[in-house]
């Protein structure tokens, strides 16, 4: 059976998307998401090689442990309030991205916004710099 | 070789979407954003040179290749979600598993360029250059920014 550091855990889709057995239940309810790890006597250890944050391991089967559970509140998107990732997969990001990926022109932290938001702003971005050049083509 | 696009010749049909689609098994990488009246934009991934997705990758799925694309190898992507929220354009999806702009690897050229009814999307560097340049010498021959 699988051993979890909630320390650890990101709260990502990665161990309950590749156990074969199905047994770790991954429940997103509006804002927050829950992992379960159901008891498991497989030897197999997929969930450990794929954990991003080696938060798992593989331990003897023990009829007497709880089965683990990991709950994380989901963050809201900075404009659109809807919620779209947990924090530690957040923070991940912060760790891996260069600090000049992070800043943005306009002083968004964008990390912090939704991906929806992301396009949003984006599209809006372009379509400044189209109407600067078509107002300079016909004033 | 990426996508580029001219946004001033996008009329918004939303046709790129579709052949995206078609030849994805319906999942598409392309989408088309409304801005007021004013314009629609066609986002998708702009292959970054330096690329967040392929950094948050853990599992190798995501990575640059030698030609500079972002290329995904969907077996070894377990769908952990970190790539989507690495994307500052918000053009990486997951559902099961991750699914991004694949240039139509395998294909003469990308399904959304051939389909483009107003030619606003092109692979050809040399013609985005040459628009993008005379458009910024239009601007700046009418006096510049303000």
């Amino acid at each position: 059976m699988i051993k979890v550091d909630a320390d650890l855990c990101l709260g990502c889709r990665s161990c309950s998307n590749v156990c074969p057995s199905q047994k770790i239940v991954r429940t997103d309810t509006g804002e927050m998401r829950s992992l379960h790890w159901k008891r498991c006597k497989e030897e197999c250890d997929l969930c450990v090689e794929f954990c991003p944050a080696k938060a798992l391991a593989l331990v003897p089967y023990d009829e007497s442990v709880p089965e683990p559970d990991v709950s994380f509140e989901l963050v809201a998107c900075k404009i659109c309030q809807s919620r779209y990732a947990t924090e530690p997969m957040l923070k991940r990001i912060e760790s891996v991205l260069p600090d000049n990926m992070q800043k943005d022109s306009d002083g968004l932290e964008w990390i912090r916004i939704c991906p929806l938001c992301r396009r949003n702003i984006e599209a809006q971005r372009v379509t400044r710099q189209m109407v600067l050049g078509r107002s300079r083509k016909n004033p | 070789m990426p996508v580029y696009i001219d946004i001033s010749r996008c009329i918004g049909c939303r046709s790129c979407e579709v052949a995206c689609q078609r030849v994805h098994e319906g999942i598409g990488h392309i989408n088309v954003h409304f801005v007021g009246d004013q314009a629609s934009v066609p986002l998708f991934c702009h292959q970054c040179e330096e690329a967040g997705c392929a950094m948050a990758c853990f599992s190798g799925a995501l990575r640059k290749d030698e030609e500079k694309r972002t290329v995904f190898d969907a077996e070894k992507c377990t769908g952990c979600d970190l790539c989507r929220l690495a994307c500052p354009f918000g053009v990486v999806w997951t559902d099961k598993i991750a699914h991004k702009c694949d240039l139509c690897q395998g294909r003469n050229a990308p399904a959304c360029v051939t389909t483009c009814p107003a030619n606003a999307l092109s692979t050809n560097f040399q013609q985005a250059s040459r628009r993008a340049r005379s458009r910024a010498a239009r601007i700046a021959a009418s006096g510049g920014r303000r």
